[in-house]
């Protein structure tokens, strides 16, 4: 797909290391079909400068000197569902990865990326998220796996359960199979497997949820 | 001292008690008279030697000396309407052995019904109906044959004619007080004795219990000869069975008072069992005149012994004096009071007409040592309860402590891990991102690096510690992702390079035992080979494949570039350290290349020894 075919699509950055924001900020620049719209230095200034709108895309390092990036991700996510957030990452581990995903992020960007993959990546992600990676992508699995085959199933557990096709979905992609072989695979369209990552973020979201609900009532937080 | 005041208060109600039953409601009590010394059936004519007596007569005082008879003359006048009503005769005392009444001539009754009051420590009271018939107005005589043993303090009391029922009320009275207490005594005793013998008989080791048992049956048993009227037992054992009733509680009592204070005298036991018995022997071979003097030094012995262990009791008992030690203490000082009053009765010091009181300490002692038993028990009880709490209690430490140990060894245990993940990763960045950067920072400081050159080997080196700290993450040994995991990681690569890829990756077995030194290993062998096949072999399609073969795995990195000669292959290219690497697995790396024809790197791993 040819980026400059596509509408322009708005960017803000939270980064506070100054020469990692300068060249990720120059990389968007050098993308036609990218605008940088705001760069933030810390997750105070991001809080306030999202609270009343958001681009496109939000690109917010993890590890910000005051508020957590999980925190940031968690405050746009919930306030405007239409932008896409991806986490900056050093090694885009799983645990980083799993939180991020889980706060409401829909991918992540690695630090050291060549230029161009900053466009990729921000093209997935407008597509339908970033690439998972095969171990993530078995770690989703084995947490929204339900318990039991999908006849046995009851209805309500679907909200954060993964159905048949998700669960084949992402045994495919942790086979390590792109989206386009596990589209072929399946018998199904790119855009399909990437309608069904959303629905299985979404589900990862609500089940991280789920399962605070079900930590805090253990640990006697709610009555 | 509050159960003395008790104890005395009650003998002075009982006391009361006597003293209003013998309220004279009579006409006439006869209480004057003669007396003369006649063995003959037939009353004495009236210049046989009668001489002056008054009642109550104890012959003990009168008359001590052996078995004798004589007669009474007791003279009364009645009114004519006194002479004209139906009377009764009334004797507090059943007090000898053979009694015949007479009045002005005519035989009216006598005690045969009763027995041999000589068998009992006591002796219940008479009464007689007196037909008008034999009354007349005036001057009336009233004749008593009397045949007793004065060494048994037998003689005769007052006698008591009352009107109409006066007598048979009197009579009634003195007999609730005197035998049917002893019979309710005696019931209860059983009782309790049955009782604590089955009690015994299911905790064999607490003698209490068997003395307790023992004690009351033989207070029980002290009612046995009042079934005389039952059943006579053969005169040679009527001495024993006489000092059978009067005794045979006396040393069990004394023992189980012992065992209630947690005391064993072995010797003073002995000696009263042995009184005891030559107390039964001595009883069996006297005869009658006999039986007086071995109950006085009985009575005399067996009492002292009660004071003495009352004394010892109270003075030795110094700590821990609770309810249940007063209660018995009380019981006692009661019991050596009742029992003293019987001897001064005996020694003819008191009124000869006074009750018999000894069995009134039955109940007090059996309800004393009962306390005491129930009280034991639930301090028993309560013991075992604070037991088997600090037994929690103690069980609860252990656990925390074996707890704790635990977590230190876990602790231990951890550190260990650490350890060995910690060596394993310095050995990991020593051959890997430390050696690229060092041979980096060689050519970048001889000046030989070109900056794309610096730029790529910077990215091998990143990509080197983000496969490293993947071979970290928890697969589980699941070798599909570990590959898919490669493919990941040189997305950008593949991407870039313009090849057409293949990825022809099967569902792979997961191997539990998977180290993450052995998942690193693999992803560097493929990742170096699959670096080859982009960088440097100019091929159009590269393709990973695996195929499974019995229990090795093979995964092969072709590609249709140009290939080269492997005899004569630069080091650099690394291939010996494939080979390296894949020994370190337990495989082996087999690379088949020529010129023009491409190249085909085909990892093979024996699953079950990695």
């Amino acid at each position: 797909m040819a980026a400059d075919t596509a509408p322009v699509t708005t960017v803000a950055l939270v980064e506070d290391d100054r020469d990692t924001r300068a060249r990720l900020a120059s990389s968007i620049r050098a993308q036609p079909s990218l605008a940088l719209v705001a760069e933030y230095a810390n997750g105070t200034e991001a809080l306030a400068g999202l609270e009343s709108g958001a681009p496109d895309v939000l690109l917010v390092d993890l590890g910000l000197p005051d508020v957590s990036g999980l925190e940031v991700a968690r405050f746009v996510a919930a306030r405007h569902p239409g932008c896409d957030i991806l986490v900056i990452s050093i090694f885009g581990d799983e645990a980083n990865v799993l939180a991020a995903l889980e706060a409401g992020a829909r991918g992540y960007l690695l630090k050291g990326s060549l230029q161009h993959d900053i466009a990729f990546d921000i093209q997935d992600i407008r597509n339908g998220g970033s690439p998972l990676s095969p171990i993530i992508a078995r770690q989703v699995l084995k947490r929204l796996q339900a318990p039991g085959d999908a006849a046995t199933r009851k209805p309500d557990e679907d909200e954060t359960n993964l159905t048949a096709r998700e669960g084949e979905i992402l045994n495919a992609i942790s086979r390590g199979f792109s989206y386009a072989e596990t589209a072929q695979m399946l018998g199904i369209s790119v855009g399909t497997v990437h309608t069904f990552l959303k629905r299985i973020y979404r589900k990862l979201a609500v089940h991280s949820k789920t399962e605070a609900v079900f930590e805090a009532n253990r640990l006697g937080l709610i009555r | 001292m509050k159960f003395l005041a008790c104890a005395s208060a009650l003998v002075f109600a009982l006391a009361a008690h006597a003293v209003q039953a013998q309220e004279p409601m009579v006409v006439h009590v006869l209480e004057r008279g003669d007396f003369v010394p006649w063995s003959s059936r037939t009353l004495p004519p009236d210049d046989a030697p009668w001489k002056p007596v008054s009642l109550p007569d104890n012959w003990y005082l009168s008359r001590p000396s052996g078995v004798q008879a004589g007669w009474y003359r007791l003279p009364f006048d009645l009114s004519p309407e006194q002479a004209e009503a139906a009377s009764s005769l009334y004797l507090p005392r059943n007090s000898a052995r053979r009694m015949f009444f007479f009045v002005n001539g005519n035989r009216v009754g006598g005690n045969l019904g009763y027995g041999d009051p000589g068998a009992r420590s006591w002796a219940p009271p008479l009464v007689t109906n007196v037909s008008p018939a034999l009354l007349k107005p005036g001057r009336n005589v009233m004749q008593i044959r009397v045949i007793a043993v004065p060494d048994l303090r037998q003689g005769l009391t007052r006698v008591m004619l009352g009107q109409g029922t006066t007598g048979r009320a009197l009579y009634e009275r003195r007999y609730a007080t005197q035998v049917t207490s002893f019979f309710m005594f005696s019931a209860a005793a059983l009782l309790s004795g049955l009782l604590a013998a089955a009690f015994w008989m299911r905790e064999r080791s607490d003698t209490t219990l068997l003395w307790f048992a023992v004690t009351a049956l033989a207070w029980a048993a002290a009612a046995f000869p009042w079934l005389h009227v039952v059943l006579t037992p053969p005169a040679f054992s009527q001495g024993p069975l006489a000092f059978a009733a009067r005794f045979a509680y006396a040393a069990p009592m004394l023992v189980l008072c012992l065992r209630v204070a947690g005391k064993r005298w072995p010797f003073g036991e002995a000696v009263l069992w042995i009184f005891t018995l030559a107390g039964l022997a001595l009883a069996w071979f006297l005869n009658e005149d006999g039986q007086g003097m071995v109950i006085t030094y009985w009575s005399v012995a067996y009492l002292a012994a009660l004071f003495v262990l009352l004394i010892v009791l109270i003075r030795s008992e110094q700590r821990e004096r609770r309810w249940a030690f007063w209660l018995l203490a009380g019981a006692l000082v009661l019991a050596v009071l009742l029992n003293a009053h019987d001897l001064a009765w005996w020694m003819g010091w008191i009124d000869y007409e006074s009750f018999q009181l000894a069995h009134f300490h039955i109940p007090l002692v059996l309800f004393a040592i009962g306390a005491t038993i129930v009280d034991r028990h639930f301090r028993a009880v309560a013991a075992v309860e604070r037991a088997k709490v600090e037994l929690e209690g103690r069980v609860a430490e252990k656990a925390r402590e074996i707890e704790a140990n635990y977590a230190r060894v876990q602790e231990a245990e951890r550190e260990k891990t650490l350890a060995r993940e910690r060596q394993r990763i310095m050995a990991d960045m020593h051959d890997g991102l430390g050696s690229s950067l060092v041979a980096l920072l060689g050519s970048v400081q001889s000046g030989q690096a070109a900056l794309p050159e610096v730029e790529r080997r910077l990215h091998d080196a990143l990509q080197e510690l983000r496969l490293a700290v993947d071979a970290l993450e928890p697969i589980d040994g699941d070798l599909s992702v570990l590959l898919g995991n490669v493919r990941h990681r040189m997305r950008g690569a593949i991407e870039s390079s313009g090849v057409r890829f293949h990825w022809q990756v099967e569902e792979l077995p997961t191997l539990p035992s998977l180290t993450p030194k052995a998942v690193l290993a693999i992803q560097r062998i493929v990742l170096e080979a699959l670096t080859n096949s982009l960088r440097h072999a100019r091929a159009r399609d590269v393709t990973v494949s695996t195929r499974m073969n019995g229990t090795s795995l093979q995964i092969g990195i072709s590609d249709n570039g140009i290939g080269f000669d492997e005899t004569n292959a630069t080091p650099g290219r690394g291939l010996e350290s494939l080979r390296q690497r894949a020994r370190g697995l337990g495989g082996k790396v087999e690379i088949r290349s020529s010129q023009g024809a491409g190249t085909d790197v085909i990892l093979r791993l024996p699953l079950d020894a990695s």
